[in-house]
């Protein structure tokens, strides 16, 4: 397995320190500290949304509402601490409200059998609709300073919901390679067939990529919080398409069986760089989407090109 | 055909629920249902049914298109922008309707020729269009307006008093998309490769030229859809289509087209349009806010799912299961079948 | 030796497929330590009986007994937690894992931890690899399924039985993409498995292994079970004369040939891995047969033929004249049709009406300007109902409702209609009853009568001998010889299909065979 591990990821990362080096030949102003931490907080929420969504694409899924499941818990969570809600407890609260919206589409999918797309498709505008409702379309601001010092942290100079990507990575590493259910999600996803044969519950086995989803959207949504300072009812829109883009250009692969955390890490680490770089030379941000699109569509071209099998055209 | 009956109970079904809804919100208000109200109404709510109907061909031959409202969006900016730059007015609109079918285009040859499933490639798509019609029109305002009072009247001009003239463009376009699906060659074709796409394959069927086809009616929907609406609203904006996919989705899919592709109808497209149009119309009514609706748009779209699923669990079918993964809703079930 | 005693014995075991006697109370004993041969050609009920055992279907009538005691075994999962694995002809790996992984699938060495079930990976590889090591078989168990040759992951396959210790090993056709020393080595494993005890049900027409590995042999014939016999007791033919020798009833038809040209010819033509050096020649009018067992790759030549997969090098010609025949619509416009060997699959769309499946393929002759129109559908329906004796309730009827002979005279019928010059059928009458078998005999004669050649795929041998002018045999992707119609009998193309005596069988170099 390792030596599978080092060709993409090996190569995310030798073209991350390309990308980066180029950059800072074109422009030295790229690497500055601020510069540098700004990118780093962009790319620890797209790093934690991407890594679930490589475990949901992994079993040949799908989870369009990520975006707005992450926006609804940084609402729920400031509305609560705009109410005295203390800080711990509206954490808490924020988190199992991302689970709970993981844990639907998890019922659905799994249990009621839903097309994943579709599912998630109806959470989206489920989740979008809750967020108004929360906020009457108010703006929070203006968080509690004891809230906020948790996004503006650092150790040791790295900030802090960095740190808390790390832990993420290193947990759901460990989850996915290390443990029996972990590889039972790869072995879904491989083929779904053998894999009940061998006497895996499919069914069950899928309700937990959509229920970790969920909970990393409640952690990313803390985060997101905690150090942009406020949150908007259109919060976390681009997020859908971005853990996707991350997960996919991070070797997830779309037809199932494939993927891993560090390659969504690095696949959020290069997305962060390219859309960072595209703001220095000018473009305007919204080329973004384009380009975000753009990258998915060549890095799932080039895989399956790769896993072209009998493609009989008509 | 897969479930003939099946459809017609389905169709019976919200037709009756169309009817009880227009009830409901009549006993509530009853200006809402004065005959002038209704017809008016429903130019709120047509270019999705527009979009609806192409959708429906697409579904059945087991795609699905994430980016027909970004397709209105980048139609409806670049009619504005030839607008803008002098070309006549209906000479821009259908170039727009004409670079609709190109996006459609596009998108059925990513999907037929790269193997990429349906659902991935026009989501990709769906931002690509969406960002370049945001990037198009930044360079204006955001907003395009100013049109000439003949464009506009297709959007809020009636004939014979109340019924309007994008009422009629609609009912005639339906019936072409009804007859092309229900009477022509190329509609069984449509059917056939939904149904059993090996076997289509197999009896000499074109099978990526009909799945193209789809795509770029689509995207033909798209732009007709952005002329309406770019009308209606007398503006074309960079995010006029945005989100729009959820209620053309789910009007088909409360139509009864089967999600998994294989059958479906132009009557049940136009039924589930009008039933969510006639619902977002009430709503609105009742002083919901649209993004309230679109949390009962996205209920519609799981509960029409949900009942189609059980109803498969019901009724007798025997499903050919598809080899690979051209379905994109297909593939996303396999893992738990 | 070891201890002889039973472990899995199956009695009067009776299976039916829509109401079809596929098995017909057959009788099997498999012993610890020993292997038995089930053989019989295709279509003698063999894979039914391996399914039974294995879980996938439940017997109609009968009793399985595992170790003495009446059981059922309701699922494959069932079967595999009694120690039932089944080996098939292809290997089914998850290709992203690790081969140390999809030995272990589903039993994977661990820790408990609490809730957590932690992964022991260096007892997995470790296992793993002590497994290969002893078996002499150089893999990686590290490396990724995907990248192992498909013999190698028949290896993998064989493995899994291995590691779990198996009782009960059936070996469904496992050889065919093997090489002779690969077979070998998988010979090897199984007698390393049945010395801890297992039974082997081996399921094979490569008689050479028969005799090679077993000490017994059950033959089984149209469902029935022919006999049980001791290895030493035969030769591959008695064996084969075993197989078959039935009586031909069915009326065989008097054929001259009156072309010069072949309507359809094949020269030498070759797919790597596949198929190699294939010709032959079909005059119209003239029924060939192409004869052979599991794994002769007839089916990948039709579809060379009908533009599904082209093969790399050789030539069609048609009428005299060389064809490039690159997709069904080239093939199509040559007159050249194919009824597939998978009906569901490929031959019609069952959720349809037959109106459709008829209408659709034909619709350039029956759609006047692409207008569809339910009178045109109807009236080729009418047509081909009465042509082909389609028994069915309406013209809308979904041909998932008709039964399987009805079925296969729709696929004709999508075919027929357009009078085709060249028509490849291929295992015509599978999953057909016997009244319309004879019926669907009849719509071929007169096919061939009206000028058609046809060339017929079949496993079924008297139906070979009926219906064919000539009959080629293939074995493994290469032909084996040709025999004339009128001389034809089923043990000389039993002979051929197993490669019995014609001096061309297993004893090969050791090179790869696919």
């Amino acid at each position: 397995m390792s030596g599978l591990l080092k060709r993409r990821e090996f190569s995310l990362i030798v073209f991350i320190l390309i990308f980066l080096l180029v950059m800072l030949f074109v422009t030295p102003r790229f690497l500055q500290p601020g510069n540098l931490i700004n990118i780093l907080l962009n790319i620890s929420t797209v790093g934690i949304l991407a890594m679930g969504q490589c475990l949901v694409i992994i079993t040949k899924g799908i989870d369009l509402s990520v975006g707005a499941n992450m926006g609804l818990v940084t609402l729920v969570v400031g509305t609560l601490l705009l109410n005295g809600v203390p800080t711990w407890l509206s954490i808490a609260i924020g988190v199992a409200t991302g689970l709970v919206c993981g844990g639907l589409n998890a019922v659905l999918i799994s249990l009621l059998r839903l097309p994943p797309i579709i599912v998630t498709l109806g959470t989206l505008s489920l989740f979008s609709g809750l967020m108004y409702m929360v906020t009457n379309g108010q703006w929070i601001q203006n968080l509690p300073s004891s809230f906020l010092a948790i996004g503006n942290s650092k150790v040791l100079g790295i900030p802090g919901p960095v740190i808390v990507l790390v832990i993420v990575f290193i947990v759901l590493s460990v989850f996915m390679e290390q443990t029996v259910l972990g590889r039972y999600i790869y072995a879904v996803g491989n083929n779904p067939n053998a894999a009940r044969l061998a006497g895996l519950s499919t069914n069950r086995t899928v309700i937990v990529p959509y229920v970790l989803m969920g909970l990393l959207a409640g952690i990313a949504g803390v985060l997101y919080l905690s150090y942009n300072g406020f949150s908007t009812p259109t919060t976390g829109a681009d997020l859908n398409l971005e853990s996707i883009a991350a997960a996919v250009i991070g070797g997830t692969n779309v037809f199932g069986g494939r993927g891993t955390a560090l390659g969504a890490v690095l696949g959020a680490v290069l997305l962060g760089v390219i859309t960072e770089a595209l703001v220095f030379f000018h473009l305007p941000a919204v080329w973004n989407d384009a380009v975000e699109g753009l990258i998915i569509l060549i890095a799932v071209i080039a895989d399956s090109g790769l896993r072209r099998s009998q493609r009989v055209a008509g | 055909m897969r479930g003939v009956a099946e459809n017609r109970i389905w169709s019976l079904a919200i037709a009756g629920l169309l009817i009880l809804e227009i009830g409901f919100f009549g006993v509530l208000s009853p200006d809402f249902v004065s005959p002038q109200n209704l017809l008016a109404s429903t130019e709120n709510f047509l270019p999705v049914g527009f979009m609806a109907l192409s959708m429906t061909l697409v579904i059945i031959t087991g795609g699905i298109d994430l980016s027909v409202g970004s397709m209105m969006s980048l139609c409806g900016v670049v009619m504005g922008l030839l607008w803008q730059h002098g070309v006549n007015i209906w000479l821009a609109a259908l170039l727009s309707i004409l670079l609709g079918a190109l996006l459609g285009f596009i998108n059925g040859q990513l999907i037929v020729r790269t193997g990429i499933q349906p659902l991935i490639a026009t989501l990709a798509t769906l931002f690509i269009y969406g960002s370049l019609a945001m990037v198009l029109v930044g360079q204006g305002e955001g907003s395009i307006y100013g049109f000439p009072q003949s464009y506009l009247s297709l959007g809020t001009g009636t004939v014979l008093k109340w019924i309007p003239i994008q009422l009629i463009f609609y009912g005639v376009v339906a019936c072409l998309f009804g007859f092309l699906l229900k009477y022509t060659s190329y509609g069984r074709q449509v059917y056939f490769v939904g149904n059993n796409e090996g076997a289509a394959l197999y009896s000499g069927l074109q099978v990526n030229r009909v799945k193209t086809i789809t795509y770029v009616l689509s995207g033909c929907m798209s732009g007709v859809a952005a002329v309406f609406m770019g009308a209606y609203f007398a503006s074309v904006r960079g995010d006029m289509g945005t989100n729009y996919e959820l209620s053309v989705i789910t009007s088909c899919l409360v139509g009864g087209v089967n999600v998994f592709g294989g059958s479906g109808t132009i009557l049940g497209a136009f039924l589930g349009t009008f039933l969510l149009g006639v619902l977002q119309q009430g709503l609105n009514m009742l002083n919901v806010s649209s993004v309230e609706q679109s949390v009962v748009t996205g209920a519609m779209l799981i509960a029409a799912v949900g009942l189609q699923q059980l109803s498969g669990l019901f009724s007798r079918r025997r499903r050919v299961s598809r080899q690979d993964s051209s379905s994109a809703v297909e593939t996303t079930t396999s893992a738990r079948d | 030796m070891v201890n002889a005693s039973p472990v899995l014995q199956v009695k009067n075991l009776v299976k039916s497929f829509s109401g079809v006697r596929v098995v017909k109370g057959v009788d099997l004993t498999l012993v610890r330590g020993r292997a038995v041969a089930l053989v019989g050609e295709n279509g003698a009920g063999k894979s039914t009986v391996i399914k039974v055992i294995a879980g996938v279907h439940q017997p109609d009538e009968g009793d399985i007994l595992f170790e003495g005691e009446r059981i059922r075994i309701p699922t494959p999962n069932f079967a595999h937690r009694l120690g039932i694995f089944t080996v098939h002809q292809e290997p089914s790996l998850m290709p992203e894992l690790s081969v140390a992984e999809n030995v272990f699938m589903g039993f994977h060495p661990h820790r408990k931890m609490g809730p957590v079930r932690w992964l022991n990976r260096r007892e997995m590889y470790s296992r793993a690899a002590e497994v290969f090591d002893r078996l002499d078989i150089p893999i990686d168990v590290r490396s990724a399924a995907h990248q192992l040759p498909i013999a190698q992951q028949q290896m993998v396959e064989i493995a899994k039985a291995l590691i779990h210790d198996a009782r009960v090993l059936i070996l469904d056709e496992p050889t065919a993409t093997l090489s002779q020393r690969e077979v070998q080595t998988l010979f090897r494993v199984v007698r390393e498995l049945m010395e801890r005890g297992a039974a082997v049900l081996f399921v094979s027409h490569r008689l050479q292994e028969i005799f090679e590995l077993c000490s017994e042999v059950s033959v089984m014939r149209d469902g029935h079970l022919v006999g049980h016999f001791a290895v030493d007791e035969l030769t591959p033919d008695r064996l084969v004369s075993l197989m078959v020798g039935r009586e031909i009833q069915l009326q065989r038809r008097s054929y001259e040939r009156h072309a010069d040209v072949p309507k359809l010819e094949v020269r030498d033509l070759s797919k790597k891995g596949v198929f190699h050096h294939i010709s032959l020649k079909v005059y119209p009018g003239e029924i060939v047969g192409l004869a052979g067992l599991v794994g002769s790759r007839r089916t990948d030549v039709a579809e060379a033929l009908f533009g599904i997969a082209a093969a790399d090098e050789g030539e069609i010609w048609i009428d005299g004249r060389k064809a490039s025949v690159r997709s069904v619509h080239d093939a199509l416009n040559h007159g050249l049709v194919y009824v597939p060997e998978d009906r569901h699959k490929h031959g019609v769309a069952l959720n349809m009406s037959i109106a459709w499946n008829l209408a659709i393929p034909n619709r350039a002759s029956v759609y006047t300007y692409g207008i569809a129109r339910r009178v045109d559908e109807w009236r080729l329906t009418e047509r081909m109902k009465s042509q082909l004796q389609i028994k069915s309730r309406s013209p809308e009827q979904p041909v998932a409702e008709l039964s399987g002979g009805n079925q296969q005279k729709v696929v004709f019928g999508k075919w027929v209609a357009r009078q085709p010059s060249i028509m490849i059928l291929d295992e015509p009458t599978r999953g057909v009853d016997v009244g319309a078998k004879s019926e669907i005999y009849r719509v071929i004669f007169n096919l061939a009568e009206a000028g058609v050649a046809v060339l017929v795929i079949s496993s079924d041998l008297p139906e070979i001998l009926t219906l064919c002018d000539r009959i080629l045999v293939m074995r493994e992707g290469e032909l084996m010889g040709e025999i004339d119609g009128k001389h034809a009998s089923e043990e000389a193309v039993m002979r051929l299909a197993t490669g019995v005596g014609a001096g061309r069988d297993n004893n090969g170099d050791g090179g790869p065979r696919s």
